[in-house]
């Protein structure tokens, strides 16, 4: 228990470093002069009754030293110390100071932007199910360009497969104006076919995704939301399941009285 | 130092002062120096101010307490008493120094 006291006792004299200095030095000098009070009595001359006192009390600053160390925690005061002479010194040459200030604000601001896009795309792992075992399939023409493939062509995909579990399509970055209340917004949308979400594995917090045929023509009327429009503008609406949301203005979306609407993360 | 004086040894300093303090109740850092210095019959060399080191370090512990007054010759001074802990703490360090001397006069009765 001895060391728990010593250390706060050294931590709370950090904190009143001029007013034990000021104790200390009054201490020592009623020491001296209580010294030299009895030595006069014992009949010595001023002169010799100081030099006696100051003799028997042996090194005075070293004494003063030993104090200031014991008492506190050295290492941090001399700590403070160049911190402060750090800063005095940088106040001097503002030129210097504005530069190297800037050259490290740049340089700190560059490595955490880099860093959080390589955190984001490389180190944080999808949150996806098997992530390691979903692949994208990229066509290519005869001519070996990439291109995209059409709605018959993934269908004939679909039904040939046999190697992948199951075979999604998307279409991504459609811009779409959302309209809710008196309010629009220009959102993210990306069209995906009936199975799009079990390739991914992930289930929806509220609600459900598509069901099978849900991407053929007067069916594909559902959208699901992304967990940030449900947060930011349904205000993480609880009962938002199959309320109608508008999209783009179009009476395909807003003439039918019950979408079913569901948010994932 | 002067001949026929012995240095003090580490530790023992902080025993003679909680001794001091304990049969002088309440006593500033001259007094408690030349209080050691009476009842060793000045067969110790010490120099006076190693004492406040040594009562930081009882401070720190919590063993005596410290508190301004006026002395009797009416100089503003620092005086020194034993804490509640300092005083349940004379006995284990007095047992503490009774069996490294005891172990010491072992030692010694052998050689002769």
């Amino acid at each position: 228990m001895d060391w728990v006291r010593i250390l706060l006792s050294r931590c709370a004299a950090l904190f009143r470093r001029q007013q034990l200095d000021h104790d200390l030095d009054e201490e020592l000098r009623a020491h001296v002069d209580l010294a030299v009070e009895e030595n006069l009595k014992r009949g010595m001359t001023t002169e010799q009754a100081r030099t006696a006192a100051l003799r028997e009390f042996g090194g005075f600053t070293q004494i003063q030293e030993q104090y200031r160390i014991q008492r506190s925690l050295p290492f941090l005061e001399t700590l403070a110390h160049d911190i402060r002479f750090g800063f005095r010194q940088l106040r001097k040459s503002p030129g210097f100071t504005s530069t190297a200030v800037l050259t490290l604000a740049l340089g700190t601001g560059a490595t955490a932007a880099m860093f959080s896009v390589v955190d984001a795309v490389v180190l944080r792992p999808l949150p996806y199910n098997n992530a390691d075992r979903i692949v994208s399939i990229k066509p290519y023409s005869a001519s070996s360009y990439w291109q995209t493939t059409s709605w018959p062509g993934y269908l004939d995909m679909r039904k040939l497969n046999e190697s992948l579990h199951s075979l999604a399509g998307y279409a991504p970055y459609w811009g779409m104006t959302l309209k809710t209340g008196s309010q629009t917004q220009y959102v993210h949308v990306t069209q995906g076919t009936d199975n799009f979400f079990d390739i991914f594995g992930v289930q929806p917090l509220l609600g459900r995704t598509f069901l099978p045929g849900e991407d053929n023509p007067g069916k594909n009327n559902i959208v699901v939301l992304s967990y940030e429009i449900w947060r930011q503008t349904f205000n993480a609406d609880p009962h938002i399941v199959d309320k109608v949301v508008n999209l783009d203005g179009s009476p395909y979306w807003s003439s039918e009285s019950c979408q079913p609407v569901s948010a994932f993360h | 130092m002067g001949e026929g004086k012995s240095d003090v040894l580490q530790g023992t300093l902080d025993l003679m002062i909680l001794k001091t303090l304990e049969s002088m109740e309440s006593l500033h850092g001259y007094g408690i120096a030349r209080r050691i210095e009476q009842v060793s019959a000045n067969t110790l060399s010490l120099n006076q101010g190693t004492i406040y080191p040594a009562l930081l370090r009882l401070l720190q512990r919590g063993w005596i307490k410290a508190e301004w007054g006026i002395s009797e010759t009416n100089r503003r001074a620092k005086f020194y008493s034993l804490s509640r802990i300092g005083r349940k703490q004379i006995e284990q360090e007095t047992e503490n120094w009774e069996r490294i001397a005891s172990t010491m006069a072992r030692f010694l009765a052998t050689t002769d």
